[in-house]
C-alpha cells in the first residue's frame, strides 16, 4: 500500500529499479555508431556482443539536424552501394588508353559512383545550408544573446495600447558542447485582454527583458521576468499561481468576462514565426503556464525563429483577434529591425544569488536570422 | 576504479571509441535512467541512448572539463530525450488545432488509488518532475548539478522537486 509519505531513499530506489534493461543488440548498435562516427577500429564490446562494422545503421527518426557534428557519411543510406569499393575504380579513368581496360567497361559503375557522390554532396549541402556561416565561439568566451524591440531600445517599455503587439525578437545561442546549433528562444508577442478597452479588446506589448541561464553548456530556458511589485512594474507576467499580471499591475481574476463568457488565461504557442505569420493554428495551453513558457524553447523546432507566444485572456475556444495583416506586419518587423551581436560574458549583468543573466542592451537578430549569418562586433 | 575511469576518459577524449564504449557501459544504467524518466518506453530509451552516445562521442573534443564527464553525458542524454519527445509530440499533433496539456493529477478516487504502489504514483508525475527526482533522489545529484544537467535554473529545479514530493505525499495520503 502506498498510503504514507515516502522517504528519499524509497523514491530513489523505485525510480532506479524501474529502468528497463536494454534490448538485444543495443550495444552492438552503439558500437557500430561509434565506429562510424570515429572511423576507428573498436576491438569489441564488454558484454560480449560482437561489433559488426558493416551493420546497417537505421536512419534518424528526427527531422534534419542542424548540428554539424551529426552529419556523417556513415548515416547516409546509399542502398547497396559500397563507395569504399567503387570510388577507387574511377581514379584511373576507365577505358582510357593508359588504363588497359576495355573502353566503357566500367562506365555504369563509375556513373553510379559519381551519381552517389553528387547526391551525397547535395544532401550534405542541403543539411548545412541553414546553419551559421560564422560559428559562435565554443570556448565560453562569448555568447550571443539579446533582446530588442523594433526601435532598437531594449528597455523601451513605451506601449501603444490597443494596437497589435510589436514583435520582440529574442535569441540565444547555445555554447559549450553544442555551440554550432542555435537555440532560439521564444518570443512573446504580447498580451491580449479581451475585456480591455471597454470590452473591445486590448493589446499590451510584450516585455522586453528576459532572463537566461548563463553558466551552462546546454540549452537555456527562457523565464519571463515576473514583476515583484504589482502596480509598479511595466511588465506583464505570469505569476507563480498561474494568474496573469497585466502591465498596469492588475491581476486577472475569475470574475472577468467577455460577452458574458468567463475568460481564462491562455498561452497560444506557434512553433515559429513563419507558422505564426502564415496563420497556422496555435497550440493553446491553459494550465501550468509558467512552466509552459519556461519550457517553450525546448519545444521550438521551426527554422525561422523560436516559438512565438501570445498570452491571452479569452473565453474558452474564443479566437485570438490577430488578422493576417497584423501577422504579416509582425513578421516583416521582426525581419527588418533586428541584428545579431555577440557580447562578452564579462559585459553581462549578473544577478547575485542566481544563475541567470538579465540582458539589457541592444540586440540581437539579423534579418535572415540564425539560419544564416551572425554578425559579431564583440 | 577512479584511476581506471580517468584513463578511459583521457583515451575517449582522444577519440578512442573502445575507451568511450567502456565508459558508457560503466555508466549506462544511470544514464538510461534519465532518458527513461522522460520517454518512458524501453524502445524509445534505447533509441535515445544510442543517439545520445553517438552525439557525445563526436562532441567530446568540445567537452571542456568544467563539469564531470558523467554530468556532461547526463546533460546530453537529457536533451536528446527531450528532443525525442518534442519530435514525437510534434509528429502526433501536427495539424491539430488546439490541445490542452499537462493533466497534473486526475481526480483521486480513494478506492482506485488504494492499490497504487510508489512506482505507479511516480508514473503519474509529469515528466519534468519525474526526471528531476531521478537525478536527485535516484542518482544522488545535487540541485546545482541537476540544474547544470537540465539547463534549468536552480530555483526551478528546487520548486519542481518540491511539487513532485508534494504530489506524491498528497496522492499517498488520499488513500487513507
Amino acid at each position: 500500500m502506498s498510503n504514507r509519505p515516502f522517504n528519499e531513499y524509497e523514491v530513489g530506489e523505485a525510480l532506479r529499479s524501474g529502468v528497463p534493461e536494454p534490448a538485444q543488440g543495443y550495444w552492438a548498435d552503439i558500437d557500430a555508431r561509434l565506429q562510424a562516427a570515429g572511423g576507428r577500429e573498436n576491438d569489441g564490446s564488454a558484454d560480449g556482443e560482437r561489433l559488426d562494422g558493416r551493420r546497417r545503421i537505421e536512419s534518424r527518426r528526427e527531422p534534419v539536424n542542424m548540428d554539424p557534428v551529426n552529419i556523417y557519411m556513415g548515416d547516409m543510406d546509399m542502398g547497396d552501394m559500397d563507395m569504399g569499393d567503387e570510388v577507387p575504380q574511377i581514379d584511373v579513368a576507365p577505358g582510357s588508353v593508359d588504363s588497359g581496360q576495355e573502353p566503357l567497361r566500367y562506365w555504369p559503375m563509375a556513373a553510379a559512383a559519381a551519381l552517389a557522390l553528387v547526391v551525397g554532396v547535395v544532401a550534405v549541402g542541403m543539411v548545412r545550408e541553414p546553419r551559421s556561416s560564422t560559428p559562435v565561439a565554443a570556448d565560453r568566451e562569448s555568447v550571443t544573446v539579446g533582446v530588442a524591440d523594433q526601435t532598437g531600445a531594449a528597455n523601451d517599455t513605451e506601449s501603444t495600447p490597443g494596437r497589435a503587439p510589436v514583435a520582440n525578437e529574442t535569441a540565444m545561442i547555445q555554447f559549450g558542447d553544442d555551440s554550432s546549433r542555435p537555440l532560439i528562444s521564444p518570443q512573446l508577442l504580447g498580451t491580449f485582454d479581451c475585456a480591455g478597452n471597454g470590452g473591445t479588446g486590448f493589446w499590451w506589448p510584450a516585455p522586453v527583458m528576459i532572463g537566461m541561464s548563463s553558466d551552462l553548456g546546454g540549452g537555456f530556458p527562457l523565464e519571463l521576468v515576473v514583476p515583484a511589485d504589482p502596480g509598479i512594474s511595466p511588465f506583464p507576467g505570469v505569476a507563480d499561481d498561474g494568474s496573469l499580471q497585466l502591465p498596469d499591475g492588475s491581476v486577472t481574476s475569475d470574475e472577468v468576462t467577455c460577452n458574458g463568457d468567463a475568460i481564462q488565461l491562455q498561452i497560444h504557442e506557434w512553433s515559429d514565426l513563419d507558422s505564426f505569420v502564415r496563420g497556422e493554428p496555435p497550440v493553446v495551453y491553459f494550465d501550468n503556464l509558467v512552466q509552459v513558457v519556461n519550457d517553450s524553447s525546448l519545444r521550438g523546432t521551426g527554422p525561422s525563429s523560436g516559438p512565438v507566444l501570445v498570452a491571452a485572456m479569452l473565453p474558452l475556444d474564443a479566437e485570438l483577434p490577430l488578422s493576417l495583416e497584423a501577422r504579416a506586419q509582425i513578421g516583416d518587423q521582426s525581419v527588418s529591425s533586428t541584428v545579431i551581436r555577440t557580447m562578452p560574458i564579462d559585459d553581462m549583468v549578473l544577478e547575485p544569488q542566481q544563475s541567470q543573466v538579465f540582458i539589457e542592451g541592444p540586440v540581437v537578430l539579423r534579418a535572415d536570422s540564425f539560419a544564416n549569418e551572425i554578425d559579431s562586433d564583440g | 576504479m577512479v584511476r581506471e575511469s580517468t584513463g578511459l576518459q583521457e583515451r575517449a577524449r582522444e577519440g578512442d571509441a573502445a575507451a568511450f564504449g567502456e565508459l558508457i557501459r560503466m555508466w549506462d544504467r544511470d544514464l538510461r535512467g534519465v532518458a527513461w524518466s522522460v520517454v518512458r518506453t524501453q524502445t524509445d530509451t534505447d533509441d535515445v541512448m544510442q543517439r545520445a552516445y553517438e552525439k557525445a562521442f563526436v562532441s567530446l573534443t568540445s567537452f571542456n572539463g568544467t563539469s564531470s564527464l558523467k554530468t556532461w553525458l547526463h546533460s546530453i542524454c537529457y536533451r536528446t530525450a527531450l528532443d525525442h519527445v518534442r519530435y514525437e509530440n510534434r509528429r502526433r499533433h501536427d495539424g491539430v488545432e488546439t490541445l490542452e496539456v499537462v493533466p497534473a493529477v486526475a481526480s483521486t478516487d480513494g478506492a482506485a488509488m488504494a492499490n497504487l504502489e510508489l512506482d505507479e504514483l511516480l508514473e503519474r508525475l509529469p515528466d519534468e518532475q519525474r526526471v528531476l527526482l531521478m537525478l536527485t533522489a535516484g542518482l544522488g545529484y545535487s540541485f546545482d548539478e541537476t540544474a547544470e544537467i537540465t539547463g534549468l535554473a536552480r530555483g526551478t529545479v528546487a520548486s519542481r522537486i518540491s511539487r513532485a514530493r508534494a504530489n506524491l505525499d498528497r496522492w499517498s495520503s488520499d488513500v487513507e
